[in-house]
């Protein structure tokens, strides 16, 4: 295989808390290959957010990390402002998770699209065009008008897709697409997913989500719980058999499988597994913290009992 | 009941308005005590306002939000807030909803307090609405800006269960939750529904979700209400608009069975 795009080694991102330091992500390691679609999926709070967010390092300052992120072997964790400005958004770009948080009240749509490319140095009468064309990709039917609107005038999905046109603009090399069919109907998400799809072809994506069909788009799924990653495989596979006691536990909860919620709630082990408190399968050996096993080709698993 | 009555909106462009389109035409609905009705419609096709019309968040132009038989219409914002443990939103988007410079620990309190629980009963409220919505304490201390989606919007319901309301209108409530809190909110939302009664308006695009919980369902198309009835009813229904939207589910189903995956 040749050398991954991303590479993250051993990396633990810990926020000050009045409780003292909470950790988000506990060593996490994670190669994607250039051109790989890897969907990451889990538990509300596992740290999905603040991975993407770690990989274009916007959590500077506000934590302490250790460990490694390398893009196309260049580290991030001591890339120079002027480097960091350079990789985002051409290189590494992120469709937000808080689209009304992250839209500019007082602009246009148009001109806030617009103004990713002018941060790249693309001339307004190129980009004005593409904005209006990307707009109508994702399911605007007069992509004319929503340029000229500001975003309060919009209704909760288009704003959605908003921020998902300002992520793909520039075709960066890495997509981070963070939850971008929460909210949506089903025809705009099958228009973001094809335009994602598209888009993305021969690039890397990594979609952060809790919707299955979004998932889906992906060949491989990465399952996390508690700022770990516990699965990792081709998401078929994940998703027809799964092998961790969270994942299959996630599958049962889901509206069309019967909606059963994981009995118990989400605690921090100090030592071994973050799941053993809800798990149908705890033993004693669970206590420990084990490796990724594999159990098939590409497809590891953190789990005695596999 | 909650009764909406002929409800009209247009949201005008500029001073003269010219071109303004109406957002929504002629909207009744009404729903019971101990009833939960879902609503479905394309992007934009005013769902979320109808839902801030009837909570009194924006005044329609035209129209009446009836409450237990009281006209509640014209009430100012201070008469409105002897109707709030009557009448509840959570909304779409909870980030921009909560205030940033306050803990989500003061937000929820102030909920709680506002409800009219103080001394042991305020903590014990307090309490329980965490265990209910699965909130861990510690992030009672934290800002808005400090926790993920999936916990903003826990809060974010958190803050209007706290007054047991009678009727609650929620705007995509578990969009940003895992499927395991989702069927967790979901299930203490219908316990709500039986032991108290609670009134509910679900809007949701997700179809399981519609057609496993809701006793009624309303479709609506450009601000007009086109269909109503069971899920059954409605999902079969041969209006146009409504088989193309049960038919985009159905595809956005099937474009992964496509590419050869299956849930
Ligand atoms: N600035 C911060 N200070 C303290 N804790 C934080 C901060 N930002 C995030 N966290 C915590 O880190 C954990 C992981 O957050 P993250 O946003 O990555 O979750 P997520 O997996 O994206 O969840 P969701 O699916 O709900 O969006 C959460 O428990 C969150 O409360
Ligand atoms: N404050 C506003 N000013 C002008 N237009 C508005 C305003 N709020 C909503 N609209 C418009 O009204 C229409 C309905 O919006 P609404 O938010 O009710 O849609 P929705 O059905 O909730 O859609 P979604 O599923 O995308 O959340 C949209 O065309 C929107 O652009
Ligand atoms: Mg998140
Ligand atoms: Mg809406």
């Amino acid at each position: 295989m040749s050398d991954p795009i991303i590479s993250i080694r051993n990396l633990t991102v810990e926020f000050p808390t009045a409780e003292g330091k909470f950790r988000a992500l506990d060593e996490v390691c994670l190669n994607i290959s250039e051109g790989e679609h890897v969907a990451v999926i889990g538990e509300s709070g596992c740290g999905k957010s603040v991975l993407g967010h770690s990989i274009l390092r916007l959590l500077d300052g506000i934590s302490e990390t250790t460990g490694n992120i390398f893009i196309k072997g260049a580290d991030v964790r001591s890339m120079s402002e002027r480097e960091l400005l350079a990789m985002r958004g051409q290189e590494v770009a992120l469709i937000p998770q808080s689209p009304t948080v992250s839209l500019d009240p007082v602009i246009k749509i148009g001109k806030q699209i617009g103004e990713v490319y002018d941060v790249h140095g693309v001339p307004k009468q190129e980009w004005k065009e593409k904005v209006v064309e990307s707009l109508g990709n994702i399911g605007f039917e007069d992509p004319q008008n929503i340029y000229e609107t500001y975003p309060h005038r919009l209704s909760g999905g288009m704003c959605e897709r908003t921020v998902i046109c300002m992520g793909m603009s520039l075709k960066p090399a890495v997509l981070i697409a963070d939850e971008p069919t929460k909210g949506l109907d089903p025809a705009s998400k099958i228009d973001v997913l094809k335009t994602l799809n598209r888009q993305t072809n021969g690039k890397t994506l990594i979609m952060i989500t809790h919707d299955y069909n979004a998932a889906k788009i992906c060949e491989r799924t990465v399952v996390m719980y508690s700022g770990r990653i516990l699965e990792d495989g081709p998401t078929e596979e994940v998703m027809r058999d799964p092998k961790h006691p969270y994942t299959k536990a996630l599958w049962g909860a889901m509206p069309c499988n019967g909606m059963i919620p994981i009995a118990g709630s989400v605690e921090k082990a100090a030592t071994g597994c973050d799941f053993y408190n809800r798990c149908e399968h705890r033993c004693d050996e669970c206590k420990d913290l084990h490796d990724m096993k594999q159990v098939s080709e590409n497809h590891l698993v953190r789990c005695c009992k596999c | 009941m909650l009764e909406l009555q002929h409800i009209n909106i247009t949201f005008r462009k500029g001073l003269i308005g010219r071109g303004s389109k109406p957002v929504l035409e002629d909207v009744s609905l009404s729903i019971s005590k101990g009833e939960l009705v879902s609503i479905i419609g394309f992007s934009g096709s005013g769902k979320t306002t109808l839902a801030r019309i009837a909570v009194r968040s924006i005044n329609p132009d035209k129209g009446k939000i009836i409450l237990d038989g009281e006209d509640i219409s014209r009430l100012g914002f201070k008469e409105m807030s002897r109707y709030r443990s009557r009448l509840q939103m959570v909304f779409q988007h909870p980030e921009g909803a909560l205030n940033p410079e306050m803990t989500l620990g003061d937000s929820l309190r102030e909920a709680v307090r506002k409800a009219g629980y103080s001394g042991k009963s305020f903590e014990e409220k307090l309490d329980s609405l965490c265990a209910e919505l699965e909130i861990k304490k510690e992030l009672l201390n934290r800002y808005p800006m400090q926790v993920s989606g999936g916990e903003i919007q826990r809060i974010a319901l958190a803050r209007a269960l706290a007054f047991d309301p009678n009727y609650i209108f929620m705007d995509e409530p578990t969009s940003m939750l895992d499927a395991s809190v989702q069927a967790q909110i979901l299930k203490v939302i219908l316990s709500r529904k039986e032991s108290m009664g609670m009134g509910i308006v679900l809007v949701t695009h997700d179809l399981d979700i519609v057609r496993s919980i809701s006793d009624r369902v309303i479709a609506i198309d450009k601000g007009k209400i086109v269909a109503e009835g069971t899920a059954e009813e409605v999902f079969s229904s041969q209006i146009p608009y409504i088989k193309d939207y049960v038919d985009s589910w159905n595809e956005l189903e099937s474009i992964n069975r496509n590419i050869g995956l299956h849930a």
